[in-house]
């Protein structure tokens, strides 16, 4: 009886709902001939119509929000390597915004919005781990996997509800269709990494980057973990409700697909890379201190300094140390602010750092002389009248 | 043991059998049959010997489909058109009011950082007016009894960019229309007795004083009637939304 029952709601679900609902390995295929990259490419129906107004309202209101970054030097960079990736055409139809958030991310709308977050910027070495990554969100983008997504959440959904109305059987039905929704998007985001490789190696970018992302990512966890003296989250993803792969798993195929397309003289353009990014490292890096995620931050430094201690980063490890202020701490940051300031490269800011780390081990006077120093060396700091009482008052 | 909890906590929160029927009672408690007024304490318009203005703010507006699982997609016509006709029939309305009245509502590039910001701040604090005050069952103790809402000094630059408004008025309302999959289960809930939540028709409007910044007035109504896809529809809607709009002092019927 239950299963007649049972039976018949399938079937009407699968007249109301005219997707494949039950196939959990529904295929990802393109919705139209035209891809959304085409010039002048316009939604094609009312569900793609209605995505796209919603993310077009969004769209009007990230304009105007204080976390964008609009140095237009770093927009257009970004956007170039970009459009380098995937060809000049192809990235007219996407808008890049790089929000000030100091977290590892980037996303992208059906409407061709992509934001890609600063503590991504920070996380990133080179050209190539960039490319890796606008290339796989412009592959969401070009496959318009948001809509598909939609889609099938909504044909899912549909099915559930009708299951809702069986007992015990129905939710057994209901579960299973959940998993198929988490193993969908597990597909789209597998299929957007292959799309991003294939963009890489056929436009020059070393396709091998794509997985040392994923390599560091995975460190970076130890070492927040290591920190904090708790396990590492490195393998944890949700299983049946994990929206992407494992890190480990895709770090695995990545570097597979990607020896397979050779090693004909790609480029990483980790100068590049460098020079562009200089501006901003000191506020990224500030912005990660203050996620007082000590183990991380450092394991970062580290892998930023592969090629020597620059100044920047010698002065971000004692803004590090001196923010944690442990016992030795203060003196640990001394010695690295005195190293970075005797760089020629030396931000004003080394000697604030030095004053500061002297005056809290109690060297009062050194570290007034060091604050005079700052000020001298930058006249028109935000922080003058807070940095000049403390270099004057007198204990 | 923590990650079966997990996996059924999951489960609830997607699970449409809660999210679709009643089973429970608690979550669709009274919003759904509720609506309500408040107006700043001693509040009236100046009198009608002088010429009040009123800024009409790109009314936000959300008109889509329901699916049978309850997933809501936005329609973009109907949401368009709606948009126009609302804050048409809302000029209409104010100016048989004697309002002068002036639209704010061209925002094809995002338009001006100052509109987005207060467009924001509105819905914050008149979302935090309608959970305290219009329906108070959770109360702020703070603001027991008082009505006294404000958007700050700031938001008279408003009434600049409005071309010198008293007031300005704020319009939100979401409409979802059952599809015939979404109509079947709500008849075959029922024959269980189940009773399907309804697809949402709400909106809320309300009135700021451009000079202080003061919300004076808000209008919330969760089960509004017109169809906001036609331009009648759009009217009742409005005359609902505005019904207990404050009067000017001395203004003719």
């Amino acid at each position: 009886m239950l299963k007649k029952l049972l039976s018949g709601l399938l079937a009407l679900s699968l007249t109301i709902a005219p997707h494949s609902v039950l196939n959990s390995s529904a295929k990802i295929e393109n919705a139209g001939a035209v891809l959304p990259s085409a010039f002048g490419y316009e939604p094609q129906d009312e569900d793609e119509r209605g995505l796209w107004l919603q993310m077009d309202e969004f769209e009007k209101k990230l304009k105007h929000s204080k976390l964008l970054v609009k140095d237009p030097k770093l927009n257009a960079y970004i956007q170039r390597v970009l459009c380098k990736t995937v060809g000049q055409e192809r990235c007219a139809s996407t808008r890049v915004y790089i929000m000030r958030t100091p977290y590892f991310n980037a996303s992208m709308a059906p409407n061709g919005m992509m934001m890609v977050w600063s503590g991504l910027l920070l996380r990133v070495r080179n050209e190539a781990e960039l490319a890796s990554v606008l290339g796989h969100e412009f592959g969401h983008f070009e496959n318009q996997h948001s809509l598909q997504s939609f889609r099938d959440i909504r044909a899912k959904t549909d099915a559930m509800a009708w299951f809702s109305l069986v007992p015990v059987v129905g939710s057994l039905a209901q579960f299973s269709l959940m998993g198929s929704l988490f193993k969908f998007n597990r597909q789209m985001e597998r299929e957007a990494d292959m799309i991003a490789l294939n963009y890489m190696s056929s436009n020059g970018y070393d396709p091998k980057a794509a997985a040392t992302i994923w390599e560091q990512l995975r460190g970076e966890m130890d070492a927040t973990a290591k920190g904090r003296k708790q396990k590492s989250r490195k393998d944890m993803n949700g299983g049946f409700f994990a929206t992407h792969p494992n890190s480990k798993e895709r770090m695995e195929y990545l570097k597979d697909a990607a020896g397979d397309k050779g090693n004909a003289g790609f480029r990483d353009g980790a100068a590049e890379y460098r020079a562009a990014l200089k501006k901003w490292w000191p506020r990224l890096i500030d912005d990660q201190i203050k996620l007082n995620d000590f183990g991380a931050t450092e394991f970062l430094l580290e892998q930023l300094a592969s090629n020597g201690w620059t100044s920047d980063l010698l002065f971000a490890r004692g803004e590090l140390y001196r923010a944690r202020g442990r016992s030795n701490d203060f003196e640990k940051a001394i010695g690295f602010y005195r190293k970075a300031a005797a760089k020629r490269d030396a931000a004003p800011e080394c000697w604030r750092g030095l004053g500061l780390a002297l005056m809290r081990s109690g060297a009062v006077d050194e570290g007034k002389a060091a604050l005079r120093k700052y000020l001298k060396r930058k006249p028109d700091a935000d922080d003058r009248a807070m940095i000049g009482v403390m270099a004057r008052a007198s204990k | 043991m923590r990650k079966l909890l997990f996996i059924a906590a999951l489960f609830s929160v997607v699970s449409p059998a809660q999210a679709q029927f009643d089973l429970f009672g608690g979550d669709n408690s009274p919003l759904y049959s509720s609506k309500a007024t408040a107006t700043k304490d001693g509040f009236t318009f100046p009198s009608t010997a002088s010429e009040t203005k009123i800024v009409i703010i790109r009314p936000d507006i959300f008109v889509g489909e329901q699916s049978t699982g309850g997933i809501d997609r936005l329609n973009a016509n109907w949401t368009k058109t709606a948009r126009e006709y609302l804050a048409a029939e809302t000029s209409k309305l104010l100016i048989s009011q004697g309002f002068v009245v002036k639209n704010l509502q061209d925002l094809e590039d995002g338009g001006d950082s100052l509109l987005v910001e207060y467009r924001a701040l509105f819905k914050l604090v008149s979302n935090a007016a309608i959970r305290n005050d219009l329906f108070p069952a959770k109360g702020l103790p703070t603001k027991k009894g008082k009505f006294n809402w404000s958007l700050g000094k700031g938001a008279s630059k408003l009434g600049d960019l409005g071309d010198g408004g008293d007031y300005g008025l704020f319009l939100f309302s979401r409409d979802s229309y059952g599809l015939p999959g979404r109509k079947a289960l709500e008849i075959i809930g029922l024959a269980k007795g189940l009773e399907a939540k309804p697809t949402p028709h709400m909106g809320y409007a309300g009135l700021v004083d451009l000079k202080t910044g003061d919300l004076v007035w808000l209008n919330v109504n969760v089960r509004l009637g017109g169809d906001v896809r036609k331009p009648d529809g759009a009217a009742t809607r409005i005359e609902k939304l505005l019904a207990k709009f404050p009067k000017r002092s001395g203004a003719a019927k």
